[in-house]
């Protein structure tokens, strides 16, 4: 292998050493491999994400395997001022998630969500390469900035981001006034913002 | 919830949620048109958005759904050699009605389509390296590399990052080598090469490389594809030029 190339033998490129947006690029162009390592990357975000919504294994199942069809179909419509690939992969399935909770449920669920208490984060499948290692990083940084916020204030984030719940259904679902569930998240969001500006 | 100075600062973070009421949210998103302002307040707010699924809690997908995925993208629009996934031109159509009278025996019917499906497959991948010039990207430049007289049919496309740090090289339609050959990338300033790597393409020509340079991509100035040994190019001496072009 020559110096400064890092590739898996010289017939097939490594995707796994590029960052997104170059990734985005080569799914664009439907390389297939391409799309493999970017499900390396992201499927367990994807799908943990779309679970706590849904609370349904199948459901969950669905709607990862919609979000990476449609990155598939579309991904020469990403361009990077609309953000990280991983902001933009996130926003579609928490989007189609939470239609599919409304489609299901006509009536606010009374079951509760919770963060993540375990900022060791378990590691990808395979070979860890830096790309890896930053979003390792990123779960961490956000899991402890997450559990320094008050047990009240983590409910009511985490109502608004996984249901999709507006402040009148949160303050209805928990029997809070409804002053108490905005100030609430809005000091939430404020010291997240702040921890992670800190750092 | 009180306005700030004119602003609607207070009700960015559940605006950046999506969990305002009706109301609220259309009014925070009338005020946003027209405030630089509250619209950079609210970037803040949505890139935090945007991170917090990795607080979500973990749970592992079937170990399968991978598979099920790549099985579905490839469906429609992966890049397979078969009659069925090749749509047949006018040209094969016409052809098709022109070999009918012939097709016993139908050897060198068979013979000749395989042919035409060969040069419609590398038809697409040079229309998929063609297609690399025409995305809109302001984040990368592209710099196209043109075939020899060596390699005439040969193309090539270098994507190089807005910083310069990362580089990808697509080709098409290189000839074939012996396997004592390989192809080497040469970077090249004020007439000086270094290597930027070596690769081989697939039998139909096809090929791409991760570059990934000692120094800028953007301080090079010039950039070519030679075929050299495999045991190594020499920079002074580089072997035959197939691909060239310049930033």
């Amino acid at each position: 292998m020559q110096v400064g190339l890092r590739v898996l033998d010289r017939k097939t490129l490594d995707y796994s050493v590029l960052e997104d947006g170059l990734l985005m690029l080569a799914i664009a162009e439907h390389q297939s491999a391409a799309l493999s390592i970017l499900y390396d990357r992201y499927g367990r975000l994807i799908f943990s994400l779309a679970y706590n919504v849904v609370q349904d294994d199948g459901l969950a199942e669905e709607i990862t395997q919609d979000v990476f069809v449609q990155v598939w179909n579309k991904a020469s419509t990403y361009h990077q001022e609309q953000g990280k690939v991983m902001t933009w992969l996130g926003s579609i399935a928490r989007h189609r998630a939470i239609d599919v909770l409304r489609w299901r449920h006509s009536r606010i669920e009374s079951r509760l969500v919770d963060w993540e208490d375990d900022d060791l984060s378990r590691l990808p499948d395979g070979t860890i390469v830096e790309i890896d290692l930053d979003l390792i990083h990123q779960k961490k940084r956000l899991r402890q900035a997450v559990a320094q916020l008050p047990l009240e204030q983590r409910n009511a984030l985490a109502l608004a981001f996984f249901k999709g719940y507006t402040h009148h259904q949160i303050a209805d679902l928990t029997g809070e006034p409804l002053g108490t569930i905005k100030t609430r998240i809005r000091l939430a969001m404020q010291k997240l913002r702040q921890i992670l500006e800190e750092e | 919830m009180a306005m700030n100075a004119n602003h609607f600062s207070e009700y960015l973070p559940a605006y950046a949620l999506d969990c305002l009421d009706p109301e609220e949210k259309e009014m925070v998103a009338n005020h946003l048109a027209g405030c630089e302002s509250c619209q950079a307040e609210l970037r803040t707010y949505m890139s935090l958005v945007g991170q917090l699924p990795l607080a979500a809690p973990e749970h592992i997908p079937p170990s399968d759904l991978k598979q099920k995925i790549l099985d579905q993208a490839r469906l429609p629009n992966e890049r397979l050699l078969t009659p069925e996934s090749v749509q047949p031109s006018g040209l094969l159509r016409w052809l098709g009605n022109f070999l009918r009278p012939f097709s016993r025996p139908v050897w060198g019917a068979v013979s000749l389509l395989l042919i035409l499906l060969l040069a419609v497959g590398n038809f697409i991948q040079y229309q998929q390296v063609q297609h690399l010039r025409s995305i809109a990207m302001p984040q990368f430049s592209m710099v196209r590399l043109s075939g020899t007289q060596a390699a005439p049919a040969a193309s090539g496309m270098l994507v190089i990052s807005s910083d310069g740090d990362f580089g990808t090289l697509v080709v098409d339609g290189m000839p074939p080598l012996g396997n004592d050959q390989q192809y080497t990338l040469w970077l090249m300033q004020n007439g000086k090469r270094t290597s930027g790597g070596t690769f081989m393409v697939l039998k139909d020509g096809y090929g791409a490389l991760v570059v990934n340079s000692p120094q800028n991509l953007s301080l090079y100035d010039h950039f070519g594809v030679t075929i050299e040994p495999v045991s190594g190019g020499n920079p002074d001496n580089p072997g035959t030029k197939v691909l060239g072009g310049s930033l």
